[in-house]
């Protein structure tokens, strides 16, 4: 293959990765809302 | 007067009558709200901040000092602060103590005889002098508007 | 001067508060609200945990206790000093933690009836901040099955694993919308005190 579709491919994959990056980074940024002293039922 | 048309100022000499350099941006301090050093450039030595104690006369196309050696380097770290443009009061967002924004200050009204700020003005509002409680890199922190 | 109560008398949603910025008095940024962490025994927000800001950014050891509050607001949460600041383990310990949190748990009514899944947590401001009512996800058994509605609580609420109870009266008080929502939890707490005091007299 031609060395351009190299790059093209190294490109995309690194879109995923920082898509994927951020992704998981929001998800684990959001806030919990947490009840204390919760009794056992 | 306000800082808008005071900014680009030449600084100048009485000893010299010569021009030392030019208003560069206002530093300000709470407790009262009041113009507490101003940044100079365009000066020969190394110093780039003149007290407002230092400041002889504050008119509308110049500001007169004693001579150049006012303009100094910054003495602490606060002035350091200063200097380093993170207190530059133009552009600065505007929270009330109970953290709601009231804009970015545009402009700021202030006596040239005093130094006494009189007014923070944003894009939304006109804020008194009197209501400023602190400032620092992130934000200018004022009083809940008292007639709301 | 009086300080001003720390929050106007109006209805938000917890979630609202993760991310946003804590600012001192003296305009610094400091922090930014993570976690809200409430007390079950009467519903009031015993404080926040904190973040650094910034997209990588951990969580932080320190957190804010209510005590240290000076404002929430539209854009911040303002507070004095950092010097309030506790450690973390004291407000909200890790394992107290980590099994506390109510967002996608199951709401079920004491009579065993499941109502729906939590989305957000509902906050009444005043003196303090409180817990008054959860938005869940309505399941069938309310009738309005995979719509948001808000269930108000009364003061005390009861978290266990991964459900919460709720007195099943709370279904008759259901709310579309946050407007309307505060007047239905006051009727709601009437109501179960009307229902305690007969308890009592009889």
């Amino acid at each position: 293959m031609d060395w351009w579709v190299w790059v093209i491919l190294a490109v995309i994959v690194l879109v995923v990765l920082l898509t994927l990056a951020v992704l998981v980074q929001r998800r684990r940024r959001r806030g919990r809302v947490i009840g204390l002293g919760g009794g056992d039922r | 007067m306000l800082f808008s048309d005071a900014r680009k100022s030449d600084v100048v000499s009485i000893g010299t009558a010569t021009k030392v350099g030019r208003v560069d941006g206002f530093v300000v301090a709470t407790g009262p709200a009041r113009v507490a050093l101003l940044r100079v450039g365009k000066a020969q030595g190394d110093g780039t901040l003149v007290s407002w104690a230092d400041v002889q006369g504050f008119g509308s196309d110049a500001v007169t000092v004693a001579d150049t050696a006012v303009i100094r380097v910054p003495s602490d770290e606060w002035e350091q602060r200063s200097d380093s443009r993170d207190l530059d009061i133009l552009g600065k967002r505007v929270l009330s103590e109970r953290g709601d924004e009231l804009g970015e200050i545009t402009d700021v009204d202030f006596d040239p005889e005093t130094g006494a700020v009189t007014t923070f003005i944003t894009g939304k509002e006109t804020i008194g002098g009197d209501r400023l409680i602190g400032h620092g890199r992130y934000a200018v922190v004022v009083t809940v508007d008292p007639s709301a | 001067m009086i300080p001003p109560s720390p929050t106007s008398a109006i209805l938000l949603r917890a979630r609202e508060l993760a991310g946003r910025p804590v600012v001192t008095l003296g305009g610094e940024l400091e922090a930014e609200i993570k976690d809200v962490v409430f007390e079950s025994d009467g519903g009031p927000v015993a404080g926040f945990t904190l973040r650094n800001e910034g997209l990588f950014s951990r969580a932080r050891k320190d957190a804010l206790p209510w005590r240290a509050v000076h404002g929430v607001g539209r854009d911040a949460v303002m507070i004095r000093d950092v010097e309030q600041l506790v450690p973390a383990e004291e407000l909200a310990p890790k394992k107290v933690a980590r099994k506390g949190n109510v967002l996608d748990d199951r709401v079920l009514t004491d009579s065993g009836r499941e109502l729906g899944t939590v989305l957000d947590v509902v906050l009444q401001g005043g003196a303090g901040l409180d817990v008054v009512g959860y938005e869940i996800e309505a399941s069938e058994g309310l009738g309005t099955a995979g719509r948001r509605v808000f269930i108000p609580l009364p003061d005390t609420v009861a978290v266990s694993g991964e459900n919460l109870i709720v007195p099943a009266s709370a279904a008759e008080f259901v709310s579309e919308d946050l407007s309307g929502f505060g007047a239905a939890v006051d009727e709601f707490r009437s109501r179960l005190r009307e229902g305690r005091d007969e308890g009592e007299q009889n």
